[in-house]
């Protein structure tokens, strides 16, 4: 696979994620890649993601199926689901891993609506593994210069992607903004862990 | 500039005059000549020889510039033309059009840009690699302070073999391009000349990020023993089955975001990132019977982490001469950022 068929990793808060709720076929060759619109104005077909594990729970009924809930350095937090058929690394990983690990996901997004008729977004790790403070802090700097990268082009420039994000979610981006300052300022306080 | 002894070059270039047939270029041409060839770094004694050859020798391209009547630059001429030795050598030469090049500046293959140009390199040879082609020679790496550049040498061009961790004044190799990676050509044309001058070798391109993937085959493989290709079941594609040595590497994906790169570790690399060597890496699957144990160790320890990788940039891959995690960002400019937008 070259470097050109293959779709960038996104940065972004658990906040900004979960609050997309637009997914689309990308227009290219016989398999499409699958989107989900940022309120910010990016398309994102991958994330890639760190945080600190909270929770980790077999859900399933007959086989296992794991539900991961990540959350990031702004206290938000991300889920994440894997079955041994499709996520298997992540599977594997799952079964064993503690609680309060900084783990690194390489997840595509999926939008699904609860019984409820909300929007949220979960995440289908392909890959998962443990970091430590010093890739989380990394992480969190890159995210959150990413997130001001979209938000100042979303305000002075013009795309598709992000004229159709005005017109699905509109154009208040602060909660983006303050999700990322706070995970900022938490980067300066004594490591939780 | 460096530091002639113009008097000793006046006399040396007395000596190649005197040597060379009465209608050889005046002694004033050889010394400016002479001159330009020691400012690369040529021993005094290697650019006599050299100039020696040059107008001492006949050489077939000066023949065609005599019968045809052209003045022609020699630098237009099919790099692939077969010589005719035969027609070498009756020393007798009237031209200094072919070769008289010294006054050019040398290209750092970095700036290599376009095919077919001719074009005077100083470099190092990094590696030689195995021709797996009849009509090449001679195939490796050269690098300078810009970084590499893949060169071959026609087999049936009359160029001298380089040898490896050896500096060289190339003059008139020809740029090639294929599927839009740059090399240069050796070729009837081209002047081999060593130097001393020191070259220190770039290390190519420098890209950053996160370690996201890893593409197979990575860990533990074996590689054909004529051509170095990863085998796959025991079957190299160019020689079929082989029994194969074994190696370790990794192909890895850098994404920081906005671009991705394809990265390669090789084996002191891998075991410089994870502590996993060769030796390690074949008990771990003799003990297990499992190859694919090996970059399921090598994985975790590498995914997710941040990392700056500095290397040359061959065949679409960035392969790891050296690697450094990348530390924290201060928050302090992002905190202000922020707060402006």
């Amino acid at each position: 696979m070259s470097t050109q068929d293959r779709e960038l990793a996104r940065r972004a808060f658990a906040r900004e994620l979960e609050d997309a709720t637009h997914d689309f076929e990308g227009d290219e060759g016989k398999n499409p890649p699958q989107f989900v619109l940022l309120p910010t104005g990016v398309r994102a077909n991958r994330l890639f993601i760190i945080g600190r594990l909270v929770d980790v729970e077999d859900i399933g009924n007959d086989t296992e199926y794991w539900q991961a809930r990540i959350e990031d350095s702004a206290g938000d937090s991300f889920f994440a689901y894997a079955g041994p058929q499709y996520q298997q690394q992540a599977t594997n990983y799952l079964r064993s891993v503690s609680p309060n690990t900084y783990v690194a996901a390489v997840a595509k997004p999926d939008v699904y609506q609860t019984d409820n008729g909300d929007h949220n977004v979960s995440l289908r790790p392909e890959r998962l593994v443990t970091v430590d403070e010093q890739a989380r802090h990394r992480w969190t700097t890159e995210a959150a210069e990413s997130t001001f990268d979209r938000i100042d082009a979303f305000y002075n420039n013009s795309s598709p992607d992000i004229d159709k994000a005005r017109e699905i979610y509109g154009t208040s981006l602060e909660s983006y903004r303050d999700a990322a300052m706070t995970a900022l300022r938490n980067l300066q306080q004594p490591d939780p862990k | 500039m460096t530091d002639i002894n113009q008097d000793d070059l006046q006399a040396a270039a007395e000596r190649v005059a005197d040597a060379l047939p009465d209608d050889s270029p005046p002694v004033e041409d050889i010394a400016d000549e002479m001159q330009g060839l020691v400012e690369y770094h040529i021993p005094l004694e290697v650019a006599m020889e050299e100039i020696l050859d040059e107008y001492g020798n006949q050489d077939p391209h000066q023949d065609d510039d005599l019968n045809g009547g052209t003045d022609s630059e020699g630098q237009t001429d099919d790099p692939n033309e077969p010589t005719d030795e035969d027609q070498a050598n009756d020393g007798h030469t009237d031209s200094v059009g072919a070769t008289s090049t010294s006054s050019t500046t040398p290209t750092k293959v970095g700036d290599l840009d376009a095919k077919g140009n001719w074009v005077d390199l100083t470099v190092k040879v990094v590696e030689l690699w195995d021709s797996t082609s009849d009509a090449v020679s001679q195939v490796g790496l050269l690098g300078d302070s810009s970084g590499t550049i893949k060169f071959a040498t026609w087999a049936t061009s009359d160029v001298p073999e380089l040898d490896e961790n050896t500096n060289y004044l190339l003059r008139d190799v020809v740029t090639d391009q294929y599927k839009g990676e740059y090399s240069v050509k050796l070729n009837d044309e081209t002047d081999v000349l060593e130097t001393d001058q020191e070259i220190e070798v770039g290390l190519g391109v420098e890209i950053s990020g996160p370690l996201i993937d890893i593409e197979g085959p990575s860990g533990l493989i074996k590689r054909c023993p004529e051509c170095s290709q990863v085998l796959k079941d025991d079957r190299c594609s160019e020689h079929g089955v082989v029994e194969g040595e074994f190696d370790l590497r990794v192909k890895g994906i850098l994404d920081d975001g906005d671009e991705i790169a394809k990265v390669t570790l090789d084996r002191e690399m891998t075991k410089q990132l994870t502590g996993i060597g060769l030796d390690t890496a074949i008990d771990m699957v003799r003990d297990t019977y499992d190859r694919e144990i090996v970059i399921r160790k090598i994985a975790p320890q590498i995914l997710g982490r941040y990392y700056s990788i500095q290397g040359p940039e061959i065949n679409g891959y960035v392969c790891a001469e050296r690697i450094d995690r990348q530390s924290t960002q201060p928050v302090s400019d992002l905190l202000d950022r922020g707060s402006d937008l």
